[in-house]
């Protein structure tokens, strides 16, 4: 239902006559906090840990690599594995590791804090296919990708979608649940008008015939859907009141630990009527 | 009246025409009122004349409306009719653009009214109130909501010192949204209907004591959402729960004089409310997550909540020109508005109380001070109030409560204050007439679980708002009025650091609300030409400026990383609405 309201968004804004102005504020400094990215797959790769801190506004973007902690993830509760750095708050596994079915535990410890998060890799739902359609919106029309799946019945799931255009990643968050659609052929419409994020005027248009766009499809647990999709939340700015994403993180971490599985489809932009 | 805006809450959903009188209660509202926290809006509709027919009407750029009134039997029965529809949807056909010309986007209201005097004893009143919006795109989406209301009122003169006052009201709101995905059509559908029963008894025991008393009864039937589908292959139809209430108050108030310079009210109100069986209810833990349901048969009470509601206002005249006023009041909120998005949306949820949400309870304390000022020309006035509210509810951070059946696992409580200084100066006639008024005051909330549990200023929190009103009449012929309003900036979160996740940009929060938006100050501009003062034709010519000196009022302010500065981030202001002219012409024959 997150579409609903952001058609509505998309219908409301060409009609209202809005005007853009980039303002100073003043900002309060936080004291940083540590941020955990967590990811482990089924794609016959090692497990990643990044660990960073937040910086503050006026700072440029950027990763702070926090260095120097003991981080384990352990699989069904079996004995803990250490991470390596190999880079500066980059931790790997030494080994490749995660089978659906499985859980996993992280713990992440800094020279004052300890972090837990557990996350169960779901079975894998399989991706049927990738296509293309015109919608025509209020001042434009756009080629949107499907991707389509049967999801099975009986019980919750929940996926998550990382779309790349000519290779680079496209900075959105897509998530999707069941919820109206539990055993049902699902058809889920990726909502790309274009990076807003992009200084390039050229890129306003979306997807154009010729593109090469892949989708990854992931199935996730429910604490790490919760996190996506407040974290969705967050970088729109929608809500009355702006607030941090839901963490799958105890301890006080931003961030999410992910155990998902992942499978990838590529496709080139036809040309449409 | 559910969500009593259009077109999210740009437009009023009274039409100014059809207005008899308006009673605006801030503080001390007497015992006949109740259910609501806030302020307490009483409006009357024009009757109709019942001596001969009249017409007014305007035509003007963004809407136009009609009413006509007039007697149905000279003497004994009269009937008033308006209408008003917004055309902005006209100007989008124009456009080149099919995208465009594709949306729908227009409301309109009517308001009918006829009342009887059935004999000198007996009157009876019938009136309904029908507005509708619609909004939408062609084959993608499309939104539509309203209010429908009809009231049925026997006025009753019992001998000439009581009098009774039987009204029977059906309301009802919904909202329908629907969305074409693919081939399939999906549509949300959501109703709140309300019967209503209210009985009053008015007896004047002698000049300076009167008893107002009586009951209201309300049937709240609840459909939060209704989810249906053109192909059940596509997505599973759903019915969310239904909530039935059942809404009693008995109240009485006493006004009296006690003395020739002190006058009382005072009075109180036992209100009821009792959910009702008939549908499924969740059961949840200590840490609001579903462990069950209960079903209950239709007819059953689930739960009762009682709550006296004790109000007290005195008004002490110190001398011909001042006098001093002082109220208590108490108040309970039984259905509860939810929401959580920017603009006032017709999805916006309303909750009955249940067993996990208590009503909202807010005790009042006023003390004001009125004067008049060079015999009678002007009227000063000072007020201060507080405010105290227990079991505040507010959406948890990261809520989705659109499309969801059970919200109570989204929900947070607290309590809540506002307190404040009120200074008015006001010149009621003469040519030139209006008003300076000036209010200092706090609005705030703590609520469990958000802002690491301490208080922090409402949305609504504005620390200075002024507002200066003038009408000035030139001659006969030309009229003008200006009105200027400041508001303190809005309470808003901004975010205190950043970080990157997943290769995107993430602004960290620490503060619910610890930040101001802009200041918010208008200057609207107005004048009136008589054009024609017939006998039995009179017209005149509207124009109006909105926003006059075209000031960027801060619509909604966010963060993102720079245009133009790769690696850095910055703070854009959105606005609407700068300037805007508005020209209709009004007539009344």
């Amino acid at each position: 239902m997150h579409r609903a309201s952001l058609l509505f968004w998309i219908f409301l804004l060409p009609v209202l006559p809005a005007c853009e102005e980039v303002i100073h504020v003043d900002l309060n400094q936080a004291a940083p906090r540590l941020v955990i990215e967590g990811i482990v797959t089924d794609a016959g790769d090692r497990a990643v840990v990044y660990l960073s801190q937040t910086r503050s506004f006026t700072e440029e973007t950027g990763f702070t690599g926090v260095s120097g902690a003991n981080i384990y993830i352990s699989e069904n509760q079996s004995e803990p594995v250490l991470l390596t750095e190999t880079a500066p708050g980059v931790y790997q596994s030494p080994t490749p590791m995660g089978a659906p079915g499985n859980t996993y535990s992280l713990r992440v410890e800094t020279q004052s804090e300890i972090y837990t998060a557990t996350s169960a890799m779901p079975l894998k739902i399989p991706a049927d296919s990738l296509y293309f359609r015109k919608e025509v919106f209020p001042g434009q029309s756009y080629i949107l990708p499907y991707i389509a799946f049967r999801d099975p019945g009986g019980q919750t799931d929940y996926y998550r979608f990382r779309l790349l255009v000519n290779g680079t990643f496209l900075r959105r968050v897509d998530v999707y649940d069941d919820e109206y659609t539990d055993g049902l052929a699902v058809q889920e419409g990726l909502f790309y008008l274009g990076d807003e994020d992009n200084a390039d005027p050229a890129d306003d248009d979306g997807l154009l015939p010729g593109d090469e766009v892949t989708v990854e499809m992931q199935c996730i647990d429910y604490g790490v859907y919760r996190y996506f999709f407040t974290l969705r939340q967050t970088l729109e700015q929608s809500a009355v009141s702006p607030a941090n994403p839901e963490s799958n993180i105890s301890g006080g971490a931003l961030g999410y630990f992910n155990a998902c599985t992942t499978q990838q489809i590529t496709r080139t932009v036809p040309n449409l009527p | 009246m559910y969500n009593a805006a259009h077109l999210l809450g740009f437009f009023s959903t009274f039409n100014s025409d059809a207005i008899r009188d308006l009673t605006l209660y801030k503080g001390g509202m007497p015992a006949q009122y109740g259910g609501r926290l806030s302020s307490v809006m009483d409006l009357r509709m024009n009757e109709g004349n019942n001596q001969h027919m009249g017409v007014t009407g305007s035509l003007g750029l963004i809407s136009s409306k009609l009413s006509l009134e007039g007697p149905i039997q000279k003497d004994r029965s009269s009937f008033f009719l308006s209408a008003r529809r917004t055309y902005a949807d006209m100007f989008l056909k124009l456009s080149s653009d099919e995208g465009i010309r594709n949306n729908t986007l227009y409301f309109y209201d009517i308001n009918a009214k006829a009342n009887y005097i059935l004999s000198p004893t007996n009157k009876v009143f019938f009136s309904l109130y029908s507005g509708r919006d619609n909004m939408g795109v062609r084959d993608l989406f499309g939104m539509a909501w309203g209010n429908t209301t009809a009231t049925l009122r026997w006025n009753h003169v019992l001998n000439a010192r009581f009098f009774s006052n039987t009204s029977f009201i059906l309301s009802k709101y919904n909202y329908r949204v629907s969305l074409d995905l693919e081939d399939t059509r999906v549509s949300i559908r959501s109703i709140i209907q309300d019967w209503n029963l209210k009985q009053e008894f008015q007896y004047y025991h002698n000049p300076g004591s009167t008893f107002r008393f009586g009951f209201h009864s309300v049937y709240h039937t609840l459909t939060p959402g209704q989810i249906r589908s053109s192909d059940p292959e596509s997505i599973h139809p759903k019915d969310f729960q239904k909530r039935r209430a059942w809404e009693n108050a008995l109240y009485a108030s006493h006004t009296l004089k006690v003395s020739p310079s002190v006058n009382v009210i005072y009075g109180m109100r036992l209100s009821a409310f009792s959910i009702l069986g008939g549908s499924d209810y969740y059961q949840l833990n200590g840490s609001r997550e579903v462990t069950g349901t209960l079903s209950y048969p239709k007819g059953s009470f689930i739960k009762t909540y009682f709550r006296p509601e004790p109000r007290l206002s005195a008004n002490l005249r110190l001398s011909e020109y001042s006098s001093l006023k002082t109220s208590f009041a108490r108040n309970i909120q039984n259905l509860h508005l939810l929401s959580n998005s920017t603009l006032s949306s017709p999805t916006d949820r309303w909750i009955p109380s249940s067993e996990y949400i208590k009503p909202e309870i807010s005790d009042q304390i006023t003390l004001g001070y009125f004067r008049s000022l060079h015999e009678g020309d002007l009227e000063l006035s000072a007020e201060a109030y507080y405010k105290d509210m227990q079991h505040q509810i507010d959406y948890k951070d990261g809520a989705d409560p659109v499309g969801k059946e059970i919200v109570e696992t989204e929900l947070l409580f607290g309590e809540g204050r506002a307190y404040g200084l009120e200074f008015c100066l006001k010149k009621p006639a003469g040519r030139l007439s209006g008003w300076i008024g000036y209010t200092l005051s706090r609005t705030e909330k703590r609520i469990e679980g958000i802002n690491q549990n301490r208080w922090y200023p409402a949305r609504q929190d504005h620390t200075h708002d002024i507002s200066v009103v003038a009408m000035w009449d030139l001659n006969e012929r030309w009229s003008f009025s200006a009105s200027w309003v400041f508001l303190t900036g809005q309470a808003v979160t901004f975010p205190s650091g950043k970080y990157v996740v997943d290769d995107q940009t993430v602004f960290y929060y620490t503060e619910r609300n610890g930040y101001r938006s802009q200041p918010y100050h208008r200057l609207d501009l107005g004048a009136t030409c008589q054009l024609t003062r017939g006998q039995r034709f009179r017209s005149e010519l509207s124009i109006s400026l909105y926003n006059a000196y075209g000031r960027a009022n801060p619509f909604m302010i966010v963060f993102r990383d720079s245009k133009t500065l790769p690696g850095q981030t910055e703070a854009v202001k959105y606005s609407l609405f700068r300037m805007v002219p508005s020209v209709s012409y009004n007539f009344k024959f």
